[in-house]
C-alpha cells in the first residue's frame, strides 16, 4: 500500500494530462462534428464529396499514424506544432469524423414530416435545424456519442508517441523502473473510474432527454 | 376571395400527377376535395401550401401570388416572401406532425415567436385562448405522447391557427378518428369557417364531406371530374 502511495504523484500528473486532452478534444470535436454532418448532408456536390473524402481519410487510417504524421510529418513542409497542439489537432480531426457520422445518422433519422411541419409554419431552415431537428437527433444519438466518448478517454493514451506523459505512460515508467506490474493495475483502475463517471454522466443526459418519447 | 387556384399542373418524373386544376374558396366557405387514393388530392394540397412547386398555373392567396406562370414556367417569390405569404395558410397534416420534444404550448408558440417575432406573452395568451376554445386548456404543459389522437389533432389545429391564417387546410381530418370524434372535428371546422376562414379539406370520407362542406370537388386521375354545391353559401 505504501508503494502505491509513492506512485500517486506521477499518476495524478499523468491523469491531469489525460483529462486535459480528453476535455479539449470533446469541446472542439462535438460542435465541429455537427458541421461535418451538415457538410456530409449538403446537396452541394463539392462540399459533400470533400466531407466524404475527409471522413474516409480520418476513419481509414489509425489515429496513431495521424498523430505521427501531424507531429513528425508536417514539420517537413514547414508546419510545426508543439506536442500538445499536435495531439489535440490529431484527436479533434479524427473524432470529428466519427462524431460527424453519428450526428448524420441522428439528423437523417428524423422524419421528413418534422421538416414539413416547420416549413409550413414559416420557420427558416436554420431555426428548423436548431430548434426542431437537432434536439430530437441528440436524444437518439446519445448512446452512440457515449460509446465514442468512452473510446476517447482510452485513446488519449496514444499521445505517448509524441512524447507527452499521460496516465498510462506514468504507469509504464513506474512499472519498468520498479520491475512490477502493480502500477499498470493502478492505471487500469483509474481508467475504470473515469469510465464509470462518464457512463453515469451519460445516463444522466439520457434521463434528461427522457421527458418525451 | 381567399384562395384562387388557376389551372395548376404538377408532374413527378414526367408522370402527370395533377392537371389543369382550378377552383376558388371564399372566406367562411368550406370546400372539400374528394377522390380515390392516388387521384392527386394531396398533391393539390401540397402545391397550395408550397411544399411542392407547381409546373404551371397560378395560385393566389388573399390577393398575393404564391406562384404565377411566365413563359411556361412557374415563378415563385423569394423564400422570405414565401414564408410571409405562408403565414396566411394554416395546415393540419394527416399525421398531425407535432414536435414531440415540445409541450403543447411550446408547439403552438414556436412559429409565432421564432418565425414571426411575436412577443412571448402575446403568443402565449393567444395559444391559451385557442386551447381553451378547443377544450384543451388542461393540456397546456403536456407532451404530444401524452395525448390521444383526437387531442393531438386539436393541438395541430391550434398550432395552425396561431398565426391567424386566412385559409385552413386539412389533410384527411377524419382518417384516424372514431365516429363520435368526427362530429367534434366537424364542429371545430365549422366554427373556424364562421369566424371567416376559408377551409379546404382533402378527404375520401364522403359522409363527412357532405356533412360539412358548402361545395365538393371530385377528382380522379389528377383532373376535376365535377363540382357540386351542397349547401347554399352566402357570399361575403
Amino acid at each position: 500500500m505504501n508503494y502505491v502511495g509513492t506512485l500517486m504523484y506521477s499518476m495524478l500528473v499523468g491523469l491531469a494530462t489525460t483529462i486535459e486532452i480528453f476535455l479539449l478534444t470533446l469541446v472542439l470535436s462535438i460542435p465541429l462534428g455537427i458541421v461535418v454532418a451538415l457538410a456530409r448532408l449538403s446537396k452541394i456536390q463539392f462540399i459533400n464529396l470533400t466531407a466524404q473524402f475527409y471522413i474516409w481519410i480520418m476513419r481509414g487510417t489509425p489515429l496513431l499514424l495521424q498523430l505521427i504524421f501531424i507531429f513528425f510529418g508536417l514539420p517537413l513542409i514547414g508546419l510545426t506544432f508543439d506536442r500538445l497542439t499536435a495531439a489535440i489537432l490529431a484527436f479533434v480531426l479524427n473524432y470529428c469524423a466519427y462524431f460527424g457520422e453519428i450526428f448524420r445518422s441522428g439528423i437523417q433519422s428524423i422524419d421528413n414530416a418534422q421538416y414539413e411541419a416547420a416549413e409550413v409554419l414559416g420557420l427558416t431552415p436554420v431555426k428548423t435545424f436548431l430548434r426542431i431537428i437537432l434536439p430530437q437527433a441528440i436524444k437518439r444519438i446519445l448512446p452512440a456519442i457515449s460509446n465514442e466518448v468512452i473510446t476517447l478517454i482510452k485513446d488519449t493514451s496514444l499521445v505517448y508517441v509524441v512524447g507527452i506523459g499521460e496516465l498510462l505512460r506514468a504507469g509504464k515508467i513506474a512499472s519498468n523502473r520498479d520491475a512490477t506490474l502493480l502500477p499498470l493495475f493502478v492505471v487500469g483502475l483509474f481508467y475504470l473510474i473515469l469510465t464509470a463517471v462518464l457512463t453515469k454522466t451519460f445516463k444522466g443526459f439520457e434521463e434528461k432527454f427522457s421527458y418525451y418519447r | 376571395m381567399i384562395l384562387k387556384v388557376e389551372s395548376i399542373n404538377k408532374s413527378f418524373h414526367e408522370k402527370s400527377a395533377i392537371k389543369d386544376i382550378s377552383f376558388e374558396i371564399n372566406g367562411g366557405e368550406i370546400l372539400s376535395i374528394i377522390g380515390p387514393s392516388g387521384a392527386g388530392k394531396t398533391t393539390i394540397l401540397r402545391c397550395i401550401n408550397g411544399l411542392e412547386r407547381c409546373d404551371g398555373g397560378s395560385i393566389e392567396i388573399c390577393g398575393l401570388k404564391l406562384c404565377k406562370e411566365e413563359n411556361n414556367q412557374c415563378i415563385y417569390p423569394s423564400p422570405k416572401k414565401l414564408r410571409k405569404l405562408r403565414s396566411n395558410i394554416g395546415m393540419v397534416f394527416q399525421g398531425y406532425n407535432l414536435f414531440p420534444h415540445l409541450t403543447v404550448l411550446e408547439n403552438i408558440i414556436e412559429a409565432p415567436i421564432n418565425g414571426f417575432n411575436v412577443a412571448k406573452n402575446d403568443a402565449e395568451n393567444k395559444a391559451i385562448e385557442l386551447l381553451d376554445m378547443l377544450g384543451l386548456k388542461e393540456k397546456v404543459n403536456s407532451y404530444p405522447f401524452e395525448l390521444s389522437g383526437g387531442e393531438k389533432q386539436r393541438v395541430a389545429i391550434a398550432r395552425a391557427c396561431a398565426l391567424n391564417p386566412k385559409l385552413m387546410c386539412f389533410d384527411e381530418p377524419t382518417s384516424a378518428l372514431d365516429p363520435e370524434l368526427t362530429d367534434d372535428i366537424a364542429k371545430i371546422i365549422e366554427k373556424l369557417a364562421q369566424e371567416g376562414m376559408a377551409v379546404l379539406i382533402i378527404t375520401h370520407d364522403m359522409a363527412f364531406a357532405k356533412r360539412i362542406s358548402q361545395r365538393i370537388i371530385f377528382i380522379e386521375a389528377g383532373k376535376i371530374l365535377s363540382a357540386i354545391n351542397i349547401k347554399p353559401f352566402l357570399s361575403e
